[in-house]
């Protein structure tokens, strides 16, 4: 064999292909191979692009790699169950985090968006997707605990502008949910005139009570959290990663005030947002109404429990077509047949404002709080509720 | 030789149980994930029905004579549980009131209680004058529907299973 008479055959015992490569060098290369030596490219491989290199190899080299392979083997093994186990216990770690800070509800709050956007768009029948969107559960506390409510989400706030902040950032993200007033949500077999989402239920917790300023005097001293001040809060308060308030976002106006007066010069006497008891459940609601039936927002036109409602609208104040649906106990009790007018009402609150669609003719109710099932709950008149419990 | 063996074996096992472990967290973490995506997609359509049958049972029960037994047969949500609430603990929806749901039953009542799992996979009435405690009935299907009595005594609402 031409191998046999290069004479290197002493060196080991060359792979069948190494002598392949060997037998087509060219006469000029060295004829003698030292172990390790570069041989040459597989032709075969570098035609498909690839480079594999072939070195010579003594045979003893080669058994003792492969011992020392099987070695290395081993040491990889428990390496990897090493790096295995730390890895697990790392994933465990991270998600104990991930539910302790509850992205659940942030996942909860993309899919209802979705889901109302998903509806809105031309591209699908509106009647082949449903909306995914379910009410919250929160309590508003102090001190951590939380009585009525069976494991809400805990939102603990220590002062009033951090009470402020909690409502405000459930009103804007109901808002952001349902489209900001910009999607047609509600299907052509929606015959009902007003349609309504409970983003959240709310639950102020006694604990609140104890709340105290600066000065160490009581914050909330009746019982009671004033939505005229949640209102102001939300006139100057930008929203985060907005240039915008968070009046502005919802309402369309920072001018929460100029909007009271001009209802209460209507009204020949104050009209105000109302209070929020402390120690009782509220529901953050907004709504749209339906394109099918009526333009603007229908309502129950009647007294309930002695209290009635009204929609008043303004002139020149924020978004064009803004009307207020006032609320409160009526003069001399229940009425009956016609609705009210704004001069029979004592005390009339402003229950939520209505604004007209932004590209779209539906009209939406901003979201507003609201006591859970309370007569001025339903003077809002949702004829339909349509987000899950 | 017979050492060649042992370590082969002894790698051999170790490898293996790695595979298989591996393995077998990755079947969980696909199964729970496609459990996941399909309870997202037919819980809404049981909640609607959950809420279709305890419209029913709103009407029945405002229409009920003192005294008098109304029969309601519950064919859906299959596999979910008709529960009453009277309790300390209620779901949130029931906003401290008596209350009856239909709603899936939670598997680890002791993490997450069942009333937490009809606030989110349910629906209630809210029932004040419900009087039937820790009635827990399961809705097996359309081939055989649950039937459920409903009774007015004293004032107070009494719910049970007819066989």
């Amino acid at each position: 064999m031409r191998l046999e008479s290069w004479g290197f055959y002493n060196y080991g015992v060359l792979l069948e292909k190494e002598q392949e490569v060997l037998t087509n060098r060219s006469s000029e290369e060295p004829t003698m191979v030292e172990n390790g030596d570069f041989l040459g490219r597989n032709p075969t491989m570098a035609k498909k692009g690839k480079i594999e290199k072939w070195f010579f190899k003594k045979e003893s080299t080669i058994v003792e790699e492969e011992k020392k392979m099987k070695k290395i083997k081993g040491e990889i093994t428990t390496q990897q169950i090493v790096l295995l186990i730390i890895l697990l216990v790392s994933f465990i770690i991270i998600l104990f985090l991930l539910f302790r800070i509850n992205f659940g509800k942030e996942t909860d709050s993309e899919v209802c968006h979705n889901s109302v956007v998903m509806r809105g768009s031309s591209v699908l029948p509106a009647d082949a997707t449903s909306l995914k969107c379910s009410r919250t559960y929160i309590c508003i506390t102090k001190d951590g605990s939380c009585e009525g409510m069976t494991k809400p989400e805990i939102k603990k706030v220590k002062t009033k502008e951090e009470l402020y902040n909690a409502l405000a950032e459930e009103m804007a993200n109901c808002w952001w949910m349902f489209g900001e007033g910009k999607v047609n949500y509600v299907t052509k077999t929606m015959l009902k005139n007003n349609y309504c989402s409970i983003c959240s239920q709310i639950g102020f917790d006694n604990s609140i009570m104890d709340m105290k300023d600066e000065s160490g005097a009581a914050v909330f001293t009746e019982n009671e959290i004033s939505k005229d001040e949640l209102y102001d809060y939300l006139s100057v308060t930008p929203l985060p990663d907005k240039e915008m308030n968070y009046a502005e976002y919802m309402l369309g106006t920072n001018d929460v005030n100029s909007f009271k007066g001009e209802l209460s010069n209507q009204a020949g006497k104050e009209v105000s947002f109302g209070k929020i008891k402390i120690g009782e459940q509220y529901f953050v609601v907004m709504g749209i109404t339906s394109q099918v039936k009526a333009i603007t927002w229908v309502l129950g036109g009647v007294v309930v429990g002695g209290v009635a409602v009204i929609g008043l609208a303004t002139a020149g104040i924020g978004t064009a077509g803004m009307i207020a649906i006032v609320a409160g106990d009526i003069a001399g009790g229940v009425v009956g047949g016609g609705a009210a007018k704004i001069s029979d009402i004592i005390s009339p609150k402003i229950g939520a404002i209505v604004i007209d669609g932004d590209g779209v003719k539906n009209k939406f109710m901003t979201p507003t709080i609201q006591e859970a099932n309370s007569d001025e709950f339903k003077l809002l008149n949702c004829e339909e509720i349509i987000t899950y419990t | 030789m017979n050492k060649i063996i042992k370590n082969k074996r002894g790698f051999l096992l170790a490898e293996e149980t790695l595979k298989i472990l591996v393995g077998v967290i990755c079947l969980v973490f696909l199964i729970s994930i496609a459990v996941a995506i399909y309870n997202s997609n037919t819980s809404a359509k049981k909640i609607e029905d959950a809420g279709e049958v305890l419209l029913r049972v709103e009407t029945i029960v405002s229409s009920l004579e003192e005294g008098a037994i109304e029969r309601q047969d519950i064919p859906n949500p299959k596999g979910w549980h008709l529960y009453s609430f009277i309790g300390e603990e209620k779901p949130n929806s029931c906003l401290g009131d008596n209350c009856l749901c239909i709603c899936s039953d939670s598997l680890i009542e002791v993490i997450k209680s069942q009333a937490k799992k009809c606030d989110k996979k349910g629906a209630c009435l809210v029932m004040p004058n419900l009087a039937t405690a820790d009635l827990d009935l399961k809705i097996i299907g359309e081939k055989e529907s649950l039937f459920i009595g409903i009774k007015k005594q004293n004032g107070k609402i009494l719910i049970g299973e007819l066989k």
